[in-house]
């Protein structure tokens, strides 16, 4: 992965209830992650909200709905706002999920994963390549959360996301809680993930906290993080030369103060094997 | 025999007759306000956004000044001593609906951990104080501590320097000497027609005043001081719904939350006696700056709140 791009250590997904704790500890967050869609169509007031975030803060774009995965190819109407914003801010790098959102012209409403084919990752990358000529930063992609199996799988989650990476030249965002998840839902170790993923393109991680509901392990980033995803982190960072990691909360959000032992816990990680100072 | 240029303009402007002049000198009002803007505009250099980031340890003190003046600083300067416990509420003083908030100096509180010139406001508490006492006296004992952060701000292109406000009164004052002699040369036609021409011409003549006064003496905060407020109040938006909540690294963030937004913040905590203080201290001055509807001295918000800055409503600042 591109060697150039900044280390810039710890950050928290921006959401609305935090922002004046935002700026009363800005030396406890390196950087935001923006949802990119809240800002496609947004009113003006949401726009200087962003203006005010930009100006204050390294942001990274995160996309949810874009569905690189989509047969039909990106729709061109949401690209063209996407590449207006992410140009516009020009972000270190920008991020999606390995998924698609639409299928047939339909909002599915949820990212979904894709069947791990070929000819997938082939649609994939041929999207990511059309995206690739509008949006000028980096893009990086995100493993998901699955709950069913899709048949006919020729490849693991981890050769699937290997092979996407491989195609498309991308980035990787891991998302350990995400790794964890899987593993728990569907009964393998998620650190073996790690001797097939290709490290050195890892550029960012997520880590978030779920919940169990009738037995399913749910990625919902409403509580604390677990202890394996705490180790997994340390395992990737060990390997991968990650220069960002960011804490997800969408839940159950508490004050800001409430969430930086988790910053600086995962900023020691990162210290530890000299991510960042 | 031709007429010189400005002889033949009023000759011109007087032979229109009444109806159609009303309208002439409406058109001539709003093309003597658009002129007065744009002048205006033109003289403020200030208009840049670089160097508008958030501070990350934001002076309270400062942005009180840039809101609303000396008189907002005295403000947070009271606040911050009754917020530490040097000074405390009165008990209350008169009868009936007259019930007057005061404060004075807390007993058992030693202040000698207070800077000079806190020490210097502290000691005027020695007997309870009303608002309107408190505003005749802190404002001139802090005077040279606001001359520093005035100097700052206006370093700072966020304040107008004094040439700059000058400029803006010349402009006021010859916008609206227009604005009045156009009108007067058609009084006595009007006069003649009847009192509802003239109270429509004399109505209109102070519309177009009042805008002038409205374009030109707002202006010790520069556009760019207008753009800082307004990113200082969106960063600290929470702040306003519960800043006891908010305790952080480079102190406490309720004196920021007043420094930010004014007395009004303190409406629905232990001190919303306050608001009360500085609106009897209004009402005592009997002054259209002190309301609480007002820019800078009352207690609900100061100046930031109000695009038209803080010249008009400032409560007395034009000196510092």
């Amino acid at each position: 992965m591109d060697k150039a791009l900044p280390s810039l250590g710890v950050g928290i997904g921006y959401r609305e209830p935090i922002l004046s704790e935002l700026f009363l500890r800005r030396g406890s967050v390196d950087f935001l992650e923006i949802v990119a869609d809240h800002y496609l169509d947004a009113p003006r007031e949401k726009m200087k909200e962003l203006e005010l975030l930009s100006e204050n803060f390294i942001l990274v774009p995160h996309a949810i709905n874009l569905s690189l995965g989509t047969a039909e190819g990106v729709d061109e109407d949401y690209l063209g706002k996407l590449a207006a914003l992410v140009n516009w801010l020009d972000p270190p790098w920008w991020s999606e999920h390995i998924a698609f959102t639409r299928a047939g012209g339909v909002e599915i409403g949820h990212l979904s994963p894709l069947p791990r084919t070929r000819q997938a990752g082939d649609v994939f990358s041929r999207n990511v390549e059309r995206v690739s000529e509008r949006i000028h930063p980096p893009l990086i992609l995100e493993n998901i959360t699955w709950l069913v199996d899709i048949p006919g799988a020729e490849m693991s989650e981890a050769q699937f996301v290997a092979s996407v990476a491989d195609q498309t030249g991308c980035g990787l965002l891991l998302d350990v809680t995400n790794m964890y998840t899987n593993a728990v839902n569907h009964g393998f170790d998620a650190s073996a993930m790690l001797e097939v993923l290709p490290m050195d393109r890892v550029v960012q991680l997520h880590f978030a906290g779920g919940h169990t509901q009738e037995g399913v392990l749910i990625d919902s980033h409403g509580y604390a993080t677990p202890d394996e995803v705490w180790d997994l982190m340390g395992s990737v960072v060990a390997r991968a030369p990650v220069k960002g990691i960011l804490l997800e909360r969408d839940e159950n959000i508490p004050p800001l103060d409430a969430l930086l032992p988790e910053l600086e816990q995962a900023r020691e990680i990162g210290r530890r094997y000299r991510r960042w100072d | 025999m031709r007429k010189p240029l400005p002889t033949a303009i009023v000759f011109a402007v007087t032979e229109i007759d009444m109806p159609h002049f009303l309208l002439f000198y409406g058109m001539f009002i709003v093309a003597v306000w658009m002129g007065a803007r744009f002048w205006l505009r033109a003289g403020d250099s200030s208009k840049g956004v670089a160097g508008l980031e958030v501070p990350a340890e934001p002076d309270p003190y400062k942005i009180a000044y840039l809101r609303g003046g000396r008189e907002e600083v005295a403000r947070l300067m009271v606040f911050k001593l009754v917020r530490r416990g040097y000074l405390k509420r009165a008990p209350w003083t008169g009868s009936g609906f007259l019930k007057w908030e005061k404060i004075f100096q807390a007993e058992g509180v030693s202040p000698q951990y207070l800077s000079e010139l806190e020490s210097r406001v502290y000691n005027q508490f020695n007997v309870p104080r009303g608002g309107k006492e408190i505003l005749d006296r802190v404002p001139n004992i802090i005077q040279s501590h606001c001359n520093g952060l005035r100097r700052e701000l206006e370093r700072e292109g966020f304040l107008s320097p004094s040439e700059l406000i000058q400029r803006d009164w010349f402009c006021g004052v010859v916008g609206g000497l227009m604005v009045v002699s156009v009108g007067g040369l058609k009084l006595a036609e009007a006069w003649q027609q009847g009192p509802i021409s003239v109270a429509i011409l004399i109505l209109m003549g102070i519309v177009g005043v009042a805008g002038l006064g409205l374009l030109c003496f707002r202006a010790k905060m520069t556009i760019r001081g207008r753009r800082y407020l307004d990113r200082l109040q969106r960063a600290f938006v929470h702040l306003k719904n519960g800043p006891e909540s908010h305790m952080h690294e480079g102190g406490d963030a309720m004196v920021l939350a007043v420094g930010v937004f004014g007395v009004s913040v303190l409406a629905e905590t232990e001190y919303a006696y306050l608001n009360s203080l500085w609106e009897q201290a209004s009402y005592e001055k009997g002054s259209v700056a002190g309301g609480t509807t007002g820019c800078g001295s009352g207690g609900a918000g100061g100046c930031g709140m109000c695009d038209g800055g803080c010249g008009i409503c400032g409560g007395g600042d034009g000196g510092d």
